[in-house]
């Protein structure tokens, strides 16, 4: 697989990330999961479930921008040496989908095994697993089109930021701090 | 815009000027001023001063990283100054090779695989393209004494590695101009002479061109040329004109 191609190079940077991304993930993680086990066991639940996406929305859009941030000697540099501009909005829309279906994958799981964990202690072997929104009604499948659709929407911004950005004003900045 | 070829040198600029205006304090900043010089192809044009006189913004205009306020800059016949971003771009990618001051390498990406970035950024290679781009960076990396960090990340390579491997890359495509900024800034006596001497073979076997900014002496006496910047300005001597050092040569 060409090591270059977005999809790849987006997870790589997301698994080479350091602090940034890793606490985005959590943050997703937790947020996604504890969505999927409040479903519809509290009353509003679809209040919470909005209030939830937009956590998930902040959570992107902070953390594509501060990585954008971190790293515009490196965006700049692929960008002069021929990454089109459309490719990097896909590059820093493909980290962001990693970073938050990474996130969502955790939760799931986190969310299942703590079901079952309260199902064994509750004595209510019976009771499914609560993934997101299927106590509502709405399949998995929607709701995990909401996540990616918030998570596009949110890494946006940052993302076509950084492709106009100036190259010769970021290639000239002093050596930044490569976190992400 | 449909560009226009001229037949001419590699590399002209006429009557070029840069000013850069301040936000803040609503001030213009000439960064370059009346600029005239020609590079043919196979030359190599080192450009020196004193730091802050203009030599990274040459550099820029010539690597078409931004564009001219004024004059003309044509480039392998082609007027530059004219084109629109995506056709600036093409033309950047066919025919210049960059080595920026800062050599920012893909922290996630090998050396070869830095390398090979122009490359794997520009087109979907065919598996036989792909194994003689493979085994061209390797010799690149290996003509510049990096054969044992192939595999190796940016992060367990020292500042002097990391601006080789940056040079290699922009080898890589054979370029027909490289438009390096201070590339062996990092570099001690035998990486900076590796590095001049796959500079020399680029220049001998493909016709390489090169437009350079140094401070290091011994990359000046290499060069076909000088070209010497103070305050946006050529001057204070003619070095627009064939000044050939053959008797220092190595």
């Amino acid at each position: 697989m060409n090591p270059a191609a977005p999809a790849c190079l987006a997870l790589r940077m997301v698994l080479a990330g350091r602090a940034r991304a890793r606490i985005a993930v959590l943050a997703v993680g937790c947020d996604v999961g504890a969505l999927a086990f409040g479903a519809g066991r509290c009353p509003g639940w679809h209040m919470v479930a909005l209030m939830g996406l937009a956590l998930v929305a902040c959570v992107v859009a902070a953390t594509v921008s501060l990585r954008v941030q971190a790293r515009r000697r490196e965006l700049a540099t692929l960008r002069a040496l021929g990454m089109s501009k459309c490719a990097l909005v896909l590059l820093l829309e493909l980290e962001a989908l990693w970073i938050s279906g990474i996130g969502t994958l955790l939760g799931l799981l986190g969310s299942g095994a703590v079901e079952r964990i309260a199902a064994g202690w509750q004595a209510r072997p019976g009771d499914p697993a609560a993934f997101i929104g299927t106590a509502s009604g709405m399949p998995l499948l929607a709701s995990l089109c909401s996540i990616a659709g918030v998570t596009v929407l949110a890494a946006l911004g940052p993302a076509v930021h950084a492709a106009r950005q100036d190259l010769a004003l970021a290639l000239a900045l002093l050596p930044a701090h490569q976190d992400g | 815009m449909k560009a226009i070829r001229q037949e001419v040198a590699l590399l002209m600029l006429s009557g070029v000027h840069k000013h850069y205006r301040h936000e803040r304090c609503d001030t213009h900043v000439h960064a370059l001023c009346d600029i005239h010089l020609q590079v043919e192809a196979g030359e190599m044009l080192a450009v020196c001063g004193p730091s802050g006189h203009g030599k990274t913004t040459l550099l820029n205009l010539v690597g078409l990283l931004e564009p001219a306020s004024e004059g003309n800059i044509v480039l392998d016949g082609i007027d530059v100054t004219r084109l629109g971003e995506r056709e600036r771009i093409a033309l950047r990618e066919r025919l210049i090779g960059p080595v920026f001051q800062s050599f920012t390498l893909i922290p996630v990406m090998t050396a070869q695989e830095n390398v090979m970035l122009p490359l794997l950024l520009r087109r979907r290679l065919p598996r036989r393209d792909w194994l003689d781009a493979r085994a061209y960076a390797a010799e690149l990396l290996a003509r510049l004494g990096l054969a044992a960090h192939v595999h190796h990340y940016p992060a367990r390579l020292d500042a002097g590695q990391c601006q080789r491997v940056a040079i290699a890359r922009a080898l890589m495509t054979r370029p027909r101009l490289v438009v390096a900024d201070e590339p062996t800034s990092r570099l001690d006596g035998s990486a900076l002479r590796m590095v001049l001497d796959l500079f020399g073979a680029c220049q001998r076997e493909q016709g390489t061109s090169f437009v350079i900014s140094t401070r290091d002496q011994r990359q000046l006496h290499r060069a076909s040329r000088t070209l010497q910047l103070n305050e946006g300005r050529i001057g204070p001597r003619p070095a627009d004109l064939p000044r050939r050092l053959p008797e220092l040569r190595a």
